[in-house]
């Protein structure tokens, strides 16, 4: 490499690699050896993949290789997609969320005169700051900034998609609304501040109980939505049961005091031909039956039936 | 010997003829190289006005609401952009290609998102392969811009930005492709522009040679 490309090679913001045909490196930049710890002269005449073994099962990566090699053509791998393709440490902040440096990367063939591939290049460009910047607007956009949970907005995107999903492949999906009894009465009793206490302790009691799968959501003032994807409708009550329990149970303490707070939960599931707004209604008109039938309880409205049946 | 802004009809003939291999080639090595099974149908050639390039391509799609497209320059010796349109939703039909290494699949991403990346993903490889086979058998390599994708009504403003302002004449290309396991079918345009003209013909001569 002529001594001017030579520097920029070295100097650049970015990681650059190129391999032969098999996949041997025959070069390796200064950004990739302050990122890698692995020296240019430690990696250059090695296989690749004898350094980042996980490469090697990538599929993406693979076929992007094979493509450039047979077709000419160039290969990206955006971050959101694939997250990294080296795994560095992240040199940033956010380091509990991301251990690893966030990249996009691309490759593309090298023609040598004769216009023959025999090598490729690799560039990776740090993305992390940008995705830590996203990640926590995208945050702002979903939570709910009391309880934490996540918000009605982002309850009704991922239940859209859900719902997609369910019909596609027939799974089941639950649905429960959930409502604390008598909240009026709390606020007016002890106070705006002990109301929060109680909105954070049941947000917090039922994030703990519920899967990373399912989305649990504030729907409104003292209303909660918990969606629960490819769950039986059977599996679905007995853990709104234990909620219930859970929450009758636990005796938030607030200005000194221990509060008795309880809910009424309305449960329900999927039928094959419905809107979002036909199975939140549902669970509503459930929960609202909970309420009638003396708080502190569940009712269950299976989609296919008008009839109802009541736990408490 | 016919004027730089068209084709005589054994130039076309060979054209096709070419392009009917290259793609054919295509198609083989996606499958026995990548083990993506995709079925090419026999590409159509047309020469027309740049601004008929438009309408066409209207004519063909009626409705861009639901579809998606990704665009790609290429450049070499032959060079013009691509336009691979695809069913809105269909490309969530092809994230299983990434089940077992994408990361994104578990995160925080939402489908719009997924769908996007999928598509430039598989869009860049289906043009890489076809422009690229096409280019070898013309004798050339070329190289490619980032792909781009867009959806809805961007579409024809897409389209609008990178084919009016020319007076000049098109060489278009049209392909129906679809992915064998998947039902997932699309088309992809390859238009390319009159500055390609006398060397796709020199191209199409030398390899009439063969014939000679």
């Amino acid at each position: 490499m002529n001594n001017e490309y030579r520097q920029i090679f070295d100097t650049i913001s970015q990681g650059l690699v190129l391999v032969d045909r098999d996949m041997v490196v025959t070069d390796w930049n200064r950004w990739m050896e302050m990122h890698s710890n692995i020296s240019a002269s430690e990696i250059i005449g090695k296989q690749l993949f004898a350094f980042f073994p996980a490469l090697e099962q990538k599929r993406s990566f693979i076929r992007a290789v094979k493509c450039a090699f047979s077709f000419g053509s160039f290969g990206y791998f955006s971050q959101k997609l694939h997250g990294y393709i080296f795994p560095f440490r992240n040199p940033h902040t956010g380091f509990e969320l991301f251990p690893q440096m966030q990249q996009h990367c691309s490759l593309g063939p090298l023609r040598d005169v004769d216009g023959q591939i025999n090598r490729l290049f690799i560039t990776v460009q740090d993305v992390t700051e940008f995705v830590l910047y996203e990640h926590r607007l995208t945050e702002m956009t979903r939570i709910d900034s009391l309880t934490g949970l996540y918000n009605r907005r982002f309850l009704a995107q991922r239940l859209e998609e859900e719902m997609l999903r369910c019909k596609r492949h027939g799974h089941a999906l639950s649905l429960m609304m959930i409502d604390i009894d008598h909240f009026k009465q709390i606020n007016d009793t002890h106070g705006h501040l002990c109301g929060d206490t109680v909105l954070r302790h049941i947000s917090r009691t039922l994030r703990d109980m519920f899967r990373k799968s399912d989305v649990v959501a504030r729907f409104g003032g003292e209303e909660f939505v918990c969606m629960l994807p490819e769950t039986s409708l059977d599996m679905a009550v007995i853990l709104a049961e234990r909620c219930r329990e859970n929450i009758a149970n636990s005796k938030p303490a607030c200005a000194n005091k221990q509060l008795t707070v309880t809910i009424s939960i309305g449960v329900t599931n999927i039928s094959t031909r419905e809107t979002t707004d036909s199975l939140l209604k549902r669970a509503d008109d459930a929960m609202y039956q909970a309420k009638i039938s003396g708080r502190n309880c569940c009712v269950i409205l299976p989609s296919h039936a008008s009839s109802s049946s009541g736990l408490s | 010997m016919s004027d730089a802004t068209s084709l005589t009809d054994l130039e076309k003939d060979a054209l096709q003829e070419i392009m009917n291999i290259g793609f054919g080639r295509a198609a083989a090595d996606l499958a026995e190289i990548l083990g993506i099974h995709v079925i090419l149908s026999i590409p159509q050639i047309k020469l027309m006005e740049t601004s008929d390039v438009m309408k066409y391509i209207h004519h063909e799609i009626p409705d861009t609401n639901d579809m998606s497209m990704i665009t790609q320059f290429f450049s070499g010796k032959l060079n013009g952009v691509s336009y691979l349109v695809i069913p809105q939703g269909e490309g969530l039909k092809l994230l299983h290609l990434f089940d077992e290494d994408a990361t994104g699949l578990d995160q925080e991403y939402d489908l719009a998102t997924l769908q996007r990346e999928t598509l430039l993903e598989i869009g860049n490889i289906i043009i890489g392969a076809c422009v690229g086979k096409l280019a070898e058998m013309l004798n050339d390599s070329v190289s490619y811009a980032p792909p781009r994708y867009f959806a809805h009504e961007m579409i024809y403003d897409s389209l609008t930005e990178g084919l009016s302002g020319d007076k000049s004449f098109a060489l278009l290309f049209k392909t129906i492709f679809s992915f064998e396991k998947e039902d997932v079918n699309g088309f992809l345009f390859l238009v390319s522009n009159p500055a390609v003209m006398a060397w796709l013909k020199n191209s199409i001569e030398n390899y009439l040679k063969q014939y000679e």
